[in-house]
């Protein structure tokens, strides 16, 4: 897809498995049949959308809303959150943000080191409850039941959350029924998924033997195993070679070919300016810019953008004359 | 309360008051709950000390089971064995709210915080930690031992009754045990976690002299005792299952019914609390604690007693004791040994005895062996940043016993001064401390032995104390050290006792520090061996610390 967010909004996404691209595989059924199991029927939850016309948040503390940005309007979402708040003690991680992350879109979360990137994304998943705000992931509001969201979207999350001692057919086998798959579904997506992720060698190994890049992997294909319209990554590349890092980017195009949406947290400037066409720059619990990578930069580095948003003082730090 | 803006743009409550009406009216995903229980017995499959662990579960479950089993069908004539079958039901269910914080309990094999990830309802997730609870030893032995009191049946109803009963109570059993570990692991999740380290380390003392006193009961027991009992426990809800039991073996199905009917009050409590502590680990309380910030526990003089990298990881060792409750309660462990070894003789006693004033060293080497045994446990990742291949390993070793014994010298000390108070012994404290220091290097040097032979990563996972992650080596080692150790140190501590007794408790000092001298001698060789073998096994430790479990 364009990186302006213009394209990929599909209504009906066709399954990654689709691709041609993925190992030969043979055309197999949209993916709206396939996410059809593991989405809660209409009546069983009550998916709310979000009305146009909510407020924004008022109140000390809160960001100032950010204006829907040029181009987006006309669009979808994947992700809204107003005025999400997370505390830790007297410490505010997360300090009443707004983020719109449009269907479709290939989504960048920047942000320095306690900025507050995985606080949002543990809050927009699931993971987290916010003490204040509002997040609504799939037209289903997350909170305070994050159940039906849960059922919507595949994560990675920062501490990876794997079942050690299971080896890695097991742990997709699990995941797969934890996700309503059946067992022809189950066996035919984790092949696929562990010849994509080059895991099928260590398919009978314990997770616990394996180097963290392994454990990133399997991460990533428990969480595209139910083929879900928004995928949710923290740090998806870090501790992962070269080689590997090709195949997840490789299968992320993809989802993003199909209408999907992927949002991911990353430090690394070049990935997300290569791969995102919208990015938000987070800094002390606050999104200080946000949009169409285009809009963000406009024609600058990422990296001069990112340095600037977040107060880093570009000469350097002060003299280590010492380490000579 | 925290005003946010609702979906459909009015105020409301924050997100986290609405969860009471979470999970009201959803189906239970039988598929997803057999999947959860199967999930525990495949992750119990591949873990081979959960394997050994429950065969010896087995093995010991077993043989007290037939010896309870036995009494129960005995009892089926006696007068008292409606307030036995009280006590022993309350009994179990202490047990099932203590054992499971001190063995490590079952969410450490289903890790909460992995299942959070899946779209999972309540009732459906709570079921299945449930039925996967069912899943082990514990809950087969309290489900088929107190079944055997149907023998005491008096009618089709009474026994229909002790059936009922007896499945409540594992149920409830059960559901305690989930409570207990669930808000155990709440708090350690908190800033409260030294609060659950605490608790922890209490079951563990409760266990320890509950034990003593249920063996000492056992041996000059009356009947009248558990008539007492039963008379006060039917009065608590641990009671009312039990006394349901009680009640229908003496052929009283009205009572029994009442009190099997306010026992079921029990486990639907304890459904409730666990729902809530469920909801709330789900909810991500653990992140809560994530920039708890804590503050210096030892003073900053300690760092600059000396530039010499022992004491520098003496201090480090110091404050990562005091702040890391997996370490405390890891040293507190061998608390209820002490007790263990203590309390029955000293309970036994009808007049003072002085002599006992020389005993404590005993207690020493236990102690000393105990906590020495995992001295890189709880440094996982981080040991790589206290050693490089080549380095002069005796600076580390020293530095993490020395806090480590140096506590158990403190207890054992007082202790000693207590126990020469207490039984008049003043003339034996002087040789007894020369044999406690004795004792607390030979305890010191075989924990040594077995931390480099085999290091035990302690758990990492949210409310991990006591995870069964140490491999089935490790507690080989520990006891081989354990019975190594006390046996030198009887050996090498009967010159100077026999003396104290036979001779004088002043020249019974002179052959004490005749054998201290050649003992410090040795252990400081055996430390300095021990530190050149740790700095070639650096790689080997290394791996078993960082490997996953």
């Amino acid at each position: 897809m364009a990186k302006d967010g213009d394209a990929g909004s599909d209504p009906n996404p066709t399954d990654i498995y689709t691709s041609d691209h993925m190992n030969d595989h043979p055309v197999r059924p949209p993916a709206a049949d396939r996410i059809a199991d593991s989405v809660p029927a209409p009546g069983q939850t009550a998916p709310v959308g979000l009305p146009t016309d909510m407020p924004p948040p008022t109140g000390p503390g809160l960001s100032a809303p950010i204006p829907p940005t040029a181009g987006w309007a006309d669009r979808d979402l994947a992700i809204r959150a107003i005025g999400l708040t997370k505390r830790f003690g007297a410490h505010t991680a997360v300090d009443g943000i707004n983020l719109t992350v449009p269907t479709g879109s290939f989504y960048g979360l920047l942000g320095p080191n306690g900025a507050g990137k995985s606080t949002t994304l543990a809050m927009a998943v699931g993971l987290l409850r916010p003490d204040a705000g509002n997040i609504v992931v799939n037209n289903l509001p997350v909170w305070p039941d994050p159940t039906p969201v849960k059922a919507t979207i595949g994560v990675v999350p920062e501490d990876l959350l794997l079942f050690e001692r299971l080896t890695a057919r097991e742990y997709l086998t699990y995941v797969g029924r934890f996700r309503n798959l059946n067992d022809d579904q189950i066996r035919e997506r984790s092949g696929d998924l562990l010849k994509a992720l080059d895991l099928e060698l260590a398919a009978n190994k314990l997770i616990a033997d394996f180097s963290q890049g392994m454990r990133k992997k399997i991460s990533l294909a428990a969480a595209l195993i139910h083929s879900p319209p928004l995928l949710i990554l923290d740090e998806p590349f870090e501790s992962v070679d070269p080689v590997s890092q090709r195949s997840i980017r490789h299968i992320l195009d993809h989802l993003i070919d199909r209408g999907r949406t992927v949002i991911f947290s990353s430090h690394v400037m070049a990935t997300v300016e290569e791969l995102c066409d919208s990015v938000a720059i987070m800094d002390e619990g606050r999104i200080v810019r946000a949009g169409p990578i285009g809009e963000v930069t406009a024609g600058r580095r990422l990296d001069d953008v990112f340095a600037e948003a977040v107060g880093t003082d570009l000469v350097g730090p002060p003299s280590l004359d010492w380490l000579q | 309360m925290t005003d946010v803006m609702t979906t459909n743009g009015t105020a409301g409550a924050s997100p986290g008051c609405s969860q009471s009406r979470r999970g009201r009216g959803e189906p239970i995903n039988w598929g997803t709950v057999r999947s959860i229980a199967g999930l525990k017995f495949r992750i119990i499959r591949h873990t081979p000390q959960a394997i050994i662990g429950m065969i010896l579960g087995l093995l010991l479950g077993g043989f007290l089971s037939t010896g309870i089993v036995g009494l129960i069908i005995g009892l089926a004539e006696n007068e008292h064995r409606g307030s036995i079958l009280t006590f022993g039901g309350a009994l179990g269910l202490i047990l099932w709210f203590l054992a499971p914080l001190v063995l490590g309990g079952g969410e450490l094999i289903l890790d909460l915080r992995t299942l959070a990830v899946y779209p999972l309802n309540r009732p459906t997730l709570l079921t299945g930690l449930l039925l996967a609870s069912t899943i082990g030893i514990p809950f087969i032995f309290s489900l088929l031992v107190p079944l055997t009191a149907i023998s005491h049946a008096t009618s089709s109803i009474t026994a229909v009754i002790l059936v009922v009963a007896a499945v409540q109570l594992a149920v409830t059993g059960v559901l305690a045990g989930r409570v207990s570990v669930g808000l155990v692991s709440l708090l350690a999740t908190t800033r409260f976690r030294s609060v659950a380290g605490g608790i922890t380390v209490l079951a563990a003392i409760t266990l320890g002299i509950g034990a003593q006193i249920v063996s000492l009961a056992a041996i000059d027991i009356k009947p009248d005792w558990f008539d007492n009992a039963r008379s006060v426990i039917r009065l608590f809800p641990i009671g009312w299952t039990p006394e349901a039991m009680a009640q229908a073996s003496l052929g009283q199905p009205i009572r029994a019914l009442l009190f099997l009917l306010l026992g079921s009050a029990l486990p639907l409590v304890l459904i409730g609390v666990w729902q809530r502590v469920v909801q709330r680990l789900l909810d991500g309380e653990a992140a809560q604690s994530r920039l708890t910030r804590s503050k210096p526990l030892v003073p900053g003089w300690m760092d600059r007693l000396s530039d010499r990298r022992t004491a520098v990881v003496w201090a480090k060792s110091l404050r990562t004791i005091r702040r890391d409750p997996r370490e405390w309660t890891e040293l507190a462990a061998f608390l209820p040994l002490v007790l263990a070894f203590s309390l029955p003789t000293l309970t036994q006693l009808n007049e003072r005895e002085p002599n006992l004033v020389l005993m404590p060293f005993l207690a020493a080497v236990s102690g000393a062996t105990m906590v020495s045994t995992n001295l890189f446990g709880g440094d996982a990742n981080r040991f790589v940043t206290d050693v490089f291949p080549g380095d002069d390993f005796q600076p580390i070793l020293v530095g993490k016993f020395l806090p480590r014994v140096t506590l158990v010298a403190i207890i054992v000390v007082v202790a000693n001064i207590g126990l020469a108070w207490f039984m008049g012994g003043w003339r034996f404290l002087p040789v007894a401390l020369v044999l406690v220091v004795q004792s607390l290097l030979i305890g010191a040097a075989a924990g040594v032995w077995v931390s480099i032979r085999s290091p035990i990563p302690l758990p990492e996972k949210v409310g991990g104390f006591n995870a069964a992650n140490a491999g089935c080596i490790a507690p080989l080692f520990q006891i081989l050290a354990l019975f190594v150790a006390d046996t030198v140190a009887i050996l090498l501590g009967a010159p100077a006792v026999l003396t104290a007794l036979a001779v004088s408790p002043w020249m019974a000092v002179v052959v004490a520090v005749v054998t201290l001298v050649p003992t410090y001698l040795m252990v400081k060789r055996r430390i300095a061996a021990e530190a050149v073998n740790a700095g070639r096994r650096i790689p080997e430790i290394t791996v078993a610390l960082t490997r996953r479990t």
